[in-house]
């Protein structure tokens, strides 16, 4: 047998050789003091640089970088969400005018065909209801709520906090909180909290009674719980713990 | 408990994390000397194969992995010009009760390391980073574009030049 080339040799030193090819080298290496040598050479200088590199070896917080990694994936998925529902709108804005242009006697299909002036622009109203969005403050918010309210928790599509009560209330707002007031205990009131990194409060009754943390819940005695996307999380402000629907 | 569909069955992706993460990581570390680079390199491609749907057994995700890593590192470099402050950066954990001078040796022998590191090509230093992670020759001929018959002869040279170079560091 020739000898075997110095990729074939470290090949052979990394086990990475087909057993049959293996044994081929391995009888020729201990036949031959030449390739004794270069085996030699081959596993000292693997020595000497994985030595080396023993030097380079950095800190690891595995739980913190697992924990990151998924706030990262949270955060973009939330981003490709919303980018497509805002792509859906347009479409369907278009279909519609489409569709309404088309249908006979509409005023669009007049207006386009110039029988009639165009309609002034329609003013922008967002139905508000019971809902408001609070901006954080310093990546930090407060919600206070009165005492016997239902709360139902989940990550929401932005960087600020969405508060809704389909029951009738009130609510007060400032820099960073949301105080809603004289709801009823029937309905729940809904906390779509940020996907970026985020420290708010829950307050009932003015007792600090939860603290959510960058999508994860946390509750004196009971642990942590990582807020869903898209289902809500019902949490019993009395007593016990939060309770996934 | 998080799964996702890599195209070789469902796999816990914890599991993955903690198989492949600490060496993904360290690999970053070795390659760019700058702890927040090589952090945000390693944790970005786990965010992307989170994201896509990326398929092949589990040798080949490990490959992608360390593929799409080694090209953020690559371009994390490339945007922040930062090669003079990556030779100044210690992202090594820092020793405790250990005088002065033995702290200032460990950084020197830390340094020649990276300087003998930067005299290697691109590609020889990827492959000898990525081998000395534990991915074997097919993983390695995935993430670098080679045929796997090349390997050996690829790594036995990159091998033999990080030694020369480390030992001209010592001279």
């Amino acid at each position: 047998m020739r000898h075997p080339d110095a990729g074939r040799l470290q090949a052979f030193i990394d086990g990475e050789l087909s057993l049959d090819l293996a044994g081929v080298v391995e009888r020729h290496v201990l036949r031959c003091p030449t390739c004794q040598e270069r085996v030699a050479e081959l596993q000292a200088a693997e020595s000497r640089v994985g030595q080396a590199l023993g030097l380079l070896e950095p800190v690891q917080d595995l739980e913190a970088a697992r924990w990151e990694a998924r706030r990262r994936w949270a955060v973009r998925r939330s981003a490709t969400h919303r980018k497509r529902l805002a792509a859906a709108a347009v479409a369907l804005l278009f279909v519609g005018a489409g569709a309404a242009a088309a249908m006979p006697g509409s005023p669009i299909r007049a207006w386009l065909g110039g029988d009639t002036p165009a309609p002034a622009a329609a003013v922008a109203t967002e139905a508000r209801g019971a809902a408001l969005a609070v901006g954080l403050v310093e990546g930090r918010g407060r919600v206070e709520l009165d005492r016997g309210v239902r709360l139902e928790l989940r990550t929401g599509p932005d960087d600020r906090i969405r508060v809704a009560a389909s029951s009738p209330g009130a609510f007060d707002t400032g820099a960073g909180w949301v105080r809603v007031t004289a709801h009823g205990t029937e309905a729940p009131v809904r906390l779509e909290l940020p996907a970026v990194p985020h420290r708010i409060q829950v307050l009932v009754g003015g007792a600090l009674r939860l603290e959510i943390r960058d999508g994860v819940l946390h509750r004196a005695g009971l642990g942590a719980v990582a807020l869903p996307e898209s289902d809500w999380l019902a949490v019993d402000l009395d007593d016990g713990g939060p309770d996934e629907q | 408990m998080q799964t996702q569909n890599f195209g070789w069955g469902f796999v816990n992706f914890d599991q993955l994390f903690d198989d492949v993460y600490p060496r993904l990581h360290r690999y970053c570390t070795r390659m760019t000397a700058d702890a927040d680079v090589a952090e945000d390199a390693a944790q970005e491609a786990f965010v992307r194969l989170l994201h896509r749907d990326v398929t092949g057994d589990a040798a080949g995700v490990r490959a992608w992995l360390f593929k799409v890593a080694t090209h953020l590192v690559r371009d994390g470099a490339r945007v922040r010009n930062n090669r003079e402050r990556l030779l100044r950066a210690n992202p090594m954990d820092t020793v405790e009760d250990v005088t002065p001078e033995l702290e200032l040796v460990r950084k020197e022998r830390i340094d020649a390391v990276r300087r003998a590191l930067e005299t290697l090509e691109d590609r020889d230093r990827t492959l000898l980073l990525l081998r000395e992670e534990g991915l074997s020759y097919r993983e390695l001929a995935l993430a670098i574009d080679v045929k796997a018959s090349s390997v050996g002869t690829l790594l036995a040279r990159a091998r033999r030049r990080l030694a020369g170079a480390l030992n001209g560091e010592e001279t």
